[in-house]
């Protein structure tokens, strides 16, 4: 049984429609890519799985339960978490606390305050200092942190590279084996499509609401992706 | 000319004021709107002590403050639920504004119908009319347990604020409410919990304003107008702030009724304008929104 | 051009009526189209404030008592009618809303709107306890009675309170429709995209604010010149907001119709309370306190949209249509 099943899912913003027909499934333990240009509709995709957004049509099921209907925070306490675009911390308390607030559903596994910290080295000894004070990559391991916190079983991550050093990037990245084997399967939304491919199992390439291509990640050819991405 | 004890009497009405601005800043803070019937539940919660109080006359009416509190944090929690969250994700800034106004005028009105014009307050019994000495200076007990409950509830809301799970979740549903839900917060839950808090405390504040001085059912504007000068001086979104607010506020008050009898809460209106004026970031330093 | 013909007749209607009525002495029946002519014009201007400008105003009652004041005084201390008083109070109250309008404006939105409520205050409060300025009790126009002829109070009271009404619906309407009125819209709709196109936020607000400032002054001197009478009290009672406000809201703020049908609910609930149910004006209130909430709720742009959209009439909208030519190409 597949972790998580879109199928037919339309969602609008009033009467504009931006999401068409998306089908895309995550096995258990996979890490899945979806790439696209801006405004191809990823970020409208993730939050519509995570419960923000209302008005859609189709079927989302996870773990077995069909989620379309639910808001936000029930979805978040059944075990999936979204690492919203432009990081998002709150700004009115310290790092630490982040941290714990990602915690607050209670949900129990091998993600504590330390293992957290143990995963990023950089913000281990920042807990008690205000967001705004930390770098653009170090805030991007805070919202993963407080993601992890939740001890999700799937995790969304949007656009984590977004306005970082492709050094900076790679730090993050590496952290992902380490959060896969504790058994978190990972939906991870990229512009940059080489890091996307090499991090992930299998790809959705996304344009103007659609799903323009989907394969294995290692069997996708350049020249696909470069047509599913632009649409030429 | 007792300046000290003028001094310390403007304190102990600040920190009333105080009470009356937290109230209406924790609104403002976690839901983004100003509760302008406020007021209304000011005076109803003093209506409601002179009620109680008849009903058990032997009781002084400080031990009343308790029950009146839990009382109304159950009517904000259910006002909250049934009718202001309705507009608190409205987009439109002046619809949770029009909407508690118009809210305001019916309650006034019907404790109008309900309750005449006749002035009422609470009598604290011999306890409004003790002093003590403190070095040489006569300071009333009333004002003093005044102040020191207003201290003592800004200290419990502070650290519930501050330091429990439930107060982070406040904090992050005034930062961010979408974000907050993805940690698995319920922000209708939220708002009724903090708008019972808030109701709580302007009941506190309400029994305690009715010791000091006589009401009627219009009172409540003057609250509210006091309320929200509390906050826009102390800054916004600082609770120290709004309490050294209601403190300058107390003084500024005391000091102009010594020269002024009659002058209702002009000095109040005059202090608030002053520093709106000349330092309109505030008290605390935080820029107005 | 339909909107210029629309008012035209409706001015003819009420030059009509104003001609007739001493013929058929409805003197009584002028009072209360007076009354209701000026409650138009000063929820206009409430509209303009809130509905065009961003600017709520919960102390617009501290104009309508300054003008009531600057007409009372005037007309006391010079000793001359109080029809020369009023263009005086028109005056006065623009360069005092330009006064106010100057430290007010540091105020963003609800902190704008209170502080207004707590200026208007301080000045009742001020004026309350100044007897040189008349305390407690107010004035009377006793001392310049004469000088008044009351053959035709009533009909020159109507006339002036006509041509203000007609004045601020039209008035707003041009403003509306020129540079001005385009862009206070788009500081209406989000005030930090307007500045960055270069429109001049503070100084479209301020000139909104003076009007309305002036016109409310007027407007409340010519209510209070009526009743020969006027104190503190009921010159800067806050329930003049209310008015304003219930008339704005529930017959739609924002659009320049929705006074005109909220004036006439508002009347018809009045009529229907006190002289119908014979209830007091607490249960008046109430029910307009009631009808406000209820249109917040659920018709938060009050009851003119929904008429206009069901039956799809232009009236006097503002928005600007493309040219004819361009309609008729075939899009892209």
């Amino acid at each position: 049984m597949k972790l998580l099943e879109v199928t037919g899912l339309g969602v609008f913003y009033g009467d504009l429609q931006a999401l068409f027909d998306i089908g895309v499934a995550v096995e258990a333990g996979q890490a899945v890519a979806l790439i696209g240009a801006n405004g191809a509709g990823k970020t409208t995709f993730l939050k519509s799985v995570a419960g923000l957004l209302a008005s859609k049509r189709g079927r989302i099921v996870f773990d077995g339960q069909e989620i379309g209907g639910l808001p936000a925070e029930r979805v978040a306490h059944l075990g999936l978490a979204l690492v919203p675009e432009g990081r998002q911390l709150f700004q009115n308390m310290t790092i630490e606390e982040n941290l714990i607030m990602g915690g607050y559903t209670g949900r129990k596994g091998y993600w504590t305050l330390a293992r957290v910290y143990a995963l990023f080295p950089s913000i281990a000894r920042r807990g008690g200092e205000m967001p705004f004070v930390l770098s653009g990559g170090e805030q991007q391991m805070v919202a993963i942190g407080r993601a992890l916190m939740a001890n999700p079983r799937l995790l969304l991550a949007d656009e984590i590279s977004q306005g970082l050093a492709p050094v900076v990037v790679d730090q993050i990245y590496k952290a992902f084996p380490a959060i896969r084997a504790e058994g978190t399967s990972i939906i991870v939304v990229e512009q940059e499509v080489r890091r996307a491919a090499a991090a992930s199992d299998y790809t959705y390439c996304m344009l103007k609401g659609r799903v323009t291509l989907e394969g294995r990640s290692n069997e996708l050819s350049f020249d696909a992706l470069s047509r599913a991405y632009f649409g030429t | 000319m007792d300046w000290v004890g003028l001094i310390i009497n403007g304190l102990c009405l600040g920190g009333l004021y105080g009470m009356l601005g937290v109230g209406l800043a924790l609104v403002t803070g976690v839901m983004r709107f100003v509760n302008i019937s406020h007021g209304e539940f000011i005076v109803m919660a003093a209506f409601l002590g002179v009620f109680a109080s008849l009903q058990v006359p032997g009781i002084n009416p400080l031990w009343l403050i308790v029950p009146v509190a839990i009382v109304f944090f159950f009517v904000g929690y259910g006002v909250q639920a049934v009718l202001f969250n309705k507009v608190v994700t409205a987009p439109d800034f002046l619809a949770p504004i029009l909407l508690t106004f118009g809210f305001s005028i019916v309650l006034q009105n019907v404790m109008f119908e309900a309750f005449g014009t006749n002035v009422r307050s609470l009598t604290a019994g011999g306890l409004a009319r003790e002093s003590i000495s403190v070095g040489g200076i006569s300071i009333g007990v009333l004002p003093l347990i005044t102040l020191g409950l207003a201290i003592l509830f800004f200290v419990v809301l502070q650290l519930v604020i501050a330091r429990t799970a439930f107060g982070r979740a406040v904090r992050a549903t005034a930062d961010n409410r979408d974000v907050a839900r993805l940690m698995g917060v319920r922000p209708t839950r939220i708002f009724n919990i903090t708008m019972g808090l808030s109701l709580a405390l302007a009941a506190v504040a309400g029994m305690l304003l009715a010791m000091r001085a006589t009401f009627t059912p219009f009172s409540g504007l003057s609250n509210l107008l006091v309320a929200f000068e509390v906050i826009v001086i102390g800054g916004f979104g600082s609770f120290w702030g709004a309490l050294l607010g209601g403190f300058l506020l107390g003084l500024a008050q005391l000091i102009g009724l010594h020269f002024d009898p009659d002058a209702g809460i002009f000095y109040v209106h005059l202090a608030f304008f002053a520093v709106v004026l000349f330092r309109p970031q505030g008290l605390m330093g935080i820029k107005l929104p | 051009m339909k909107a210029l013909i629309a008012l035209l007749v409706c001015a003819a209607i009420a030059a009509a009526a104003g001609l007739l009525a001493p013929v058929y002495d409805w003197a009584g029946g002028l009072r209360f189209a007076s009354e209701m002519f000026l409650y138009l014009a000063m929820a206009q201007m409430w509209n303009l404030l809130a509905g065009y400008a961003g600017l709520l105003c919960m102390g617009q009652q501290m104009f309508i008592g300054l003008g009531t004041y600057c007409l009372f005084y005037t007309s006391l201390q010079l000793h001359v009618s109080p029809y020369w008083a009023m263009p005086v109070s028109f005056v006065f109250c623009g360069l005092m809303a330009a006064l106010a309008a100057l430290f007010m404006f540091r105020l963003r939105l609800v902190y704008f709107a209170i502080g207004t409520w707590v200026l208007s205050d301080m000045i009742a409060s001020f004026i309350s306890r100044t007897p040189e300025l008349g305390g407690a009790s107010g004035y009377q126009l006793s001392d310049v009675l004469p000088l008044i002829n009351f053959d035709w109070f009533d009909e020159v009271i109507f006339w002036i309170a006509a041509a203000i009404a007609f004045a601020t619906v039209w008035g707003a309407y041009a403003l509306m429709r020129s540079s001005v009125g385009l862009g206070l819209m788009s500081i209406r709709d989000n005030d930090l995209a307007a500045s960055s196109l270069g429109v001049d936020v503070w100084t479209n607000r301020f000139i909104v604010f003076v009007i309305a400032g002036a016109g409310c002054g007027l407007a409340g001197a010519v209510y209070f010149t009526a009743q020969l009478a006027m104190g503190p009290a009921q010159a800067f009672d806050p329930n003049w907001v209310v008015a304003m406000l219930f008339i704005t809201i529930v017959g739609g703020i924002g659009t320049l119709e929705g006074p005109i049908l909220g004036t006439a609910i508002y009347f018809a609930l009045r009529e229907v309370f006190t002289n119908v149910l014979g209830l007091s004006g607490a249960w008046y209130l109430i029910a307009l306190g009631g009808a406000a909430m209820v249109v917040m709720l659920y018709a938060p742009n009050g009851l003119w949209p929904v008429v206009r959209d069901r039956f799809n009439i232009r009236g006097l909208s503002v928005r600007r249509q493309p040219p004819k030519s361009l309609l008729a190409q075939p899009a892209e």
